[in-house]
């Protein structure tokens, strides 16, 4: 309908009201908010990435974080869409891509996963909500595949609470168990004391982060936990990792182990 | 005490009942002019029965039809009719009314006779009473009462609800009425219970109304097939088919009616309003509406004639404290945004919502994000959001298939919705596109 429509309806004095369809009201929570709790359920192990692993932790998610923004600004620019970043979905993108990298790897591998997760794990599939996959592990695959060895090349943490045993070492816990058979106690991958992606060792920070986000009702546990009761049925039933086994590892520690996840 | 409720969905819409409901019911003044459309009901429009110029009496009746799904419409006030023309009505668009001056002095119809001796009458001459007196559901819905108490042959009414739950925010009419005139509704209960024949008779009231469920517990003592029902306060729990789920635990199949299932819903504000057409005798010509929102100055319940325009309401309550940008008919949640303040309280006017200009701002939808929470809230068990994806891309035997007949455009999902995507509107939209394909169909196959 176009405006010359709606005029001669109009009463004398008074001016015509907006009108639209019910609702009339809505809940506080919009995406915005969604985006903003769930970089509020990252921060902890953003900080303790930081402490595992040093200021390069804060470069890494520093750059990645940029990038991202950047990108789908220039995008949406060039694309002639509506610029989105004020939604901070390309935020969550960047926290997320940083999280799933190795201290060790060099800056501009860092921009370029950033910005091919962006353009084509995100955009080019229509932006936010049209995406296939998860950008940020489209732009870690794609890392993975073209820099396998900068994507493991993996450092001893830092930062330390418990003390520095001999299971510590430059390699991921399955590694280690894999090549020489050392297993890593479970204080250790809980707290994230293990070298690895610098935001995924911390297993505790991680839960405390989850445990907000089922607070705020952001996800469901119920899809969390069938999720890892599955993994843990198919293991028991599937391949050969019973729950009361008495070998290393341990369902369990599999569960907290970093390069499970 | 039992609570009962439905189990699938629902929203917690801030309820904002606080704003009125410590406020008496007041009796608005006689209006100078009132604006009568001849449809405000479900079903055919009536026919006018008066003329340009004629004088009316209040209570008289001035239009009515032979048709079954209808009712009659009343002389509001006592006046001239000064025009029958197309004005402005709040659902929407305008429709043929009667524009009625008045003449100061009220005078009532003498055909009005109150029936205290209804006991003794047939049940089709009570029905008879409640279509005489143009009584329509007054939830909202505007169902003619008498076609709903007549179950169809071969079906049985086994238990009757009465509706008090008003799960709607801001809306405290119904509130109201059952705390001041819980006689009136308990013997428009006892005329519905003559009427069908039932044995028990639950009335649901939302457990955030203590003081009514108290009120009508301490009033129904004398009447024992009278059980009062606490449901929890959840949106939408006053719906037809999710309150009769939560007290009957009985599902109103695809399609289908409450009379299906054995159940006859009725609101409480038609009880009260029954009650008055037979007891004394006056048809429903006047309502209780709240006019309430946080840019009403003084907001309040009020008892008003039936045709008043909605701007003598808002003066009386005080005015606006801003700019009036919305305007909505009924509560926040199902109610219609009007184009205008001069539309007039018609029979379904619960409220009269004025937000605040803040309230009331236009929100850009945004990208899908897949989130799932309109699914979640979805008290019918449908995918709203999918819904959206079939009417964007005109595939309607899709949403047929998946039901969308079955959406009561409840709001939860539009509420819900975290990229503000008015999900209501696209389902209207389907809806209409369906019904005219369907129109189409018939038409060719003639």
């Amino acid at each position: 309908m176009n405006t010359t429509d709606i005029i001669p309806l109009a009463q004398k004095d008074r001016s015509l009201l907006e009108v639209s369809v019910a609702s009339h009201i809505y809940t506080p929570i919009d995406t915005q908010t969604i985006m903003r709790d769930v970089l509020i359920a990252l921060i902890l192990p953003g900080v303790s990435s930081i402490f595992f692993f040093g200021f390069d932790s804060f470069l890494i998610i520093f750059t990645s974080c940029l990038t991202c923004l950047i990108t789908e600004w220039g995008f949406q620019k060039l694309a002639h869409k509506e610029v989105r970043i004020g939604d901070f979905s390309a935020l969550v993108t960047g926290v997320l891509l940083a999280y799933c990298l190795p201290s060790e790897i060099p800056l501009w591998t860092i921009i370029l996963g950033s910005a091919f997760s962006i353009i084509i794990g995100k955009e080019l599939f229509g932006g936010l909500g049209y995406n296939l996959f998860n950008p940020a592990l489209v732009g870690r695959a794609f890392l993975l595949a073209s820099w396998p060895a900068h994507m493991a090349s993996w450092k001893q943490p830092i930062g330390k609470i418990l003390k520095s045993s001999d299971a510590i070492t430059s390699a991921t816990p399955l590694e280690q168990w894999k090549t020489s058979n050392i297993s890593t106690p479970y204080g250790y991958l809980f707290l994230g004391q293990i070298s690895g992606c610098i935001g995924e060792t911390s297993a505790i920070s991680l839960s405390i982060g989850a445990c907000y986000l089922f607070y705020r009702q952001i996800i469901d546990w119920r899809i969390s936990f069938s999720y890892l009761g599955t993994v843990i049925w198919t293991l028991d039933k599937f391949l050969g990792y019973p729950i009361k086994s008495i070998s290393y590892p341990y369902t369990i520690q599999l569960l907290i182990c970093n390069d499970f996840k | 005490m039992k609570k009962y409720s439905f189990k699938k969905g629902g929203v917690f819409p801030k309820q904002e009942k606080n704003l009125t409901a410590h406020l008496p019911i007041k009796k608005a003044p006689l209006p100078s002019k009132v604006i009568l459309p001849l449809l405000m009901h479900a079903g055919a429009p009536a026919e006018p029965l008066v003329k340009k110029g004629d004088y009316v009496k209040t209570g008289q009746k001035i239009a009515d039809t032979p048709i079954y799904i209808s009712a009659p419409v009343h002389a509001s006030i006592t006046g001239k009719i000064v025009a029958i023309e197309e004005s402005l009505h709040p659902i929407g668009g305008k429709f043929i009314s009667f524009i009625i001056e008045s003449r100061g002095q009220e005078e009532w119809d003498p055909k009005i006779a109150p029936h205290p001796d209804w006991e003794n009458f047939s049940t089709s001459d009570l029905l008879n009473l409640i279509r005489e007196a143009g009584i329509v559901g007054l939830g909202g819905a505007t169902f003619p009462t008498h076609v709903k108490l007549a179950p169809p042959k071969g079906k049985k009414a086994e238990i009757l609800i009465i509706n008090g739950v008003e799960c709607e925010p801001f809306l405290t009419a119904d509130y109201r009425l059952m705390i001041e005139r819980s006689e009136k509704i308990l013997q428009g209960i006892k005329i519905f219970q003559k009427i069908l024949g039932v044995k028990s008779i639950f009335l649901a009231i939302e457990d955030n109304k203590p003081e009514a469920i108290h009120q009508m517990i301490e009033k129904s003592k004398e009447y024992p097939s009278l059980q009062i029902a606490s449901v929890a306060t959840k949106y939408p729990q006053g719906s037809e088919k999710q309150l009769i789920e939560a007290i009957t635990k009985r599902q109103v199949p695809i399609g289908g009616l409450p009379i299906d299932v054995g159940v006859i819903v009725q609101n409480v504000g038609t009880a009260a309003a029954v009650s008055e057409a037979v007891m004394e005798g006056i048809p429903l010509i006047r309502r209780v509406v709240t006019v309430t929102g946080h840019n009403i100055l003084q907001p309040g319940n009020y008892e008003v004639r039936l045709g008043t325009l909605f701007s003598d309401l808002i003066d009386l309550a005080g005015g606006c404290r801003g700019k009036m940008k919305k305007l909505i008919m009924g509560g926040p949640m199902m109610g219609f945004a009007v184009l205008s303040d001069q539309v007039p309280v018609i029979k379904g006017t619960s409220g009269i919502l004025a937000p605040s200009e803040k309230e009331a701002r236009y929100y850009q939808p945004q990208p899908c994000i897949r989130c799932g929470k309109c699914l979640q809230v979805c008290p019918m068990r449908l995918a709203p959001g999918r819904f959206i994806d079939f009417t964007e891309e005109k595939e309607l035997d899709k949403a047929l298939e998946k039901n969308i007949l079955n959406c009561m455009e409840c709001g939860a999902c539009t509420y819900i919705c975290p990229a503000r995507r008015p999900m209501v509107q696209w389902i209207k939209l389907a809806k209409e596109q369906i019904r005219k394909n369907k129109q189409k169909e018939m038409k060719i196959e003639k």
